[in-house]
């Protein structure tokens, strides 16, 4: 059994990733240039959401994988 | 945009139990008031538009993204939490919030580096951004963009939602609605973060929030 957590909520973002998890929510490109965030969702807080540089700058829609919110 | 794209709404009264506050006190707050203007990014949040052209917020979701940004907020350490306003009647209100929650404000001037220059007195680094106006918190919201921090913002019908991660559509251009999204947000995040009791209640009022005239 593996040890439980210590992570504060908003450090989950900074956590190990699976694949999916680093990519933008919306395109789905690698979350890698400057000026991308990962944060967990507003509304489940326990999907994570990836927004690259572009998709932040157009407001492209993202939707939570675990709960559907569809934000910003 | 031509103002009729929008399909006329037929009024309807939402039960008070559904809103943090009675929807006569967001309807005299002012909350709910747009502008004349619409941007494509804010079109799903209007409810109508008035006979004089103005565009009309849906409360209901002003109310349910109120709580949202409370939730997400309050996953942060409060002293990571940066408030910034730049408008007249948002700097008391993001002043107070900051200071009854824990948090920090840039409440007057946004000096340019403040979140990316080290070297600067006034140098920060939250965790998130709450801004009160995307368009007038400009600065703020790029570097936000540039440490790649998640930006919460009061945005009204005619803002560009842009590099804002969580929209909460109000009116952000009226002294008393700012006052009361404001008033509404600490409330939520405060309740989010176990610090309202029935021994120790919300005892700040609407007032405590409203800049003076």
């Amino acid at each position: 059994m593996s040890a439980p957590s210590t992570a504060a909520p908003y450090e989950a973002a900074a956590s190990p990733f699976s694949a999916d998890e680093h990519r933008c929510s919306s395109c789905g490109i690698s979350l890698t240039t400057r000026g991308s965030v990962t944060f967990v969702c507003p509304s489940c807080g326990k999907g994570i959401i990836g927004r690259c540089r572009q998709c932040r700058d157009q407001s492209v829609p993202y939707i939570c994988r675990v709960c559907g919110f569809q934000g910003p | 945009m031509a103002a009729n794209d929008i399909q006329e709404v037929p009024e309807q009264k939402i039960p008070d139990s559904e809103l943090l506050v009675p929807e006569d006190t967001y309807l005299t707050s002012g909350v709910h008031i747009g502008t004349q203007q619409k941007s494509a990014s804010m079109r799903k949040f209007i409810f109508k538009v008035r006979y004089d052209g103005l565009y009309v917020l849906d409360i209901k979701e002003t109310d349910r993204r109120i709580r949202l940004a409370a939730k997400f907020l309050s996953r942060f350490p409060p002293e990571k939490i940066l408030a910034v306003s730049q408008r007249q009647y948002g700097q008391r209100p993001a002043r107070v919030f900051a200071k009854t929650v824990g948090a920090v404000s840039f409440s007057e001037r946004f000096v340019p580096g403040c979140l990316t220059n080290p070297n600067l007195q006034e140098y920060f680094e939250p965790k998130v951004l709450l801004v009160a106006d995307p368009a007038t918190d400009q600065q703020a919201l790029s570097e936000a963009v540039n440490i790649g921090i998640p930006v919460v913002g009061l945005c009204d019908v005619n803002n560009e939602t842009r590099n804002v991660d969580l929209v909460i559509p109000a009116n952000n251009k009226g002294r008393v609605s700012l006052a009361t999204v404001y008033w509404l947000l600490t409330r939520e995040l405060l309740r989010e973060q176990g610090k309202i009791t029935a021994e120790s209640p919300y005892t700040l009022t609407l007032e405590d929030f409203q800049a003076p005239l």
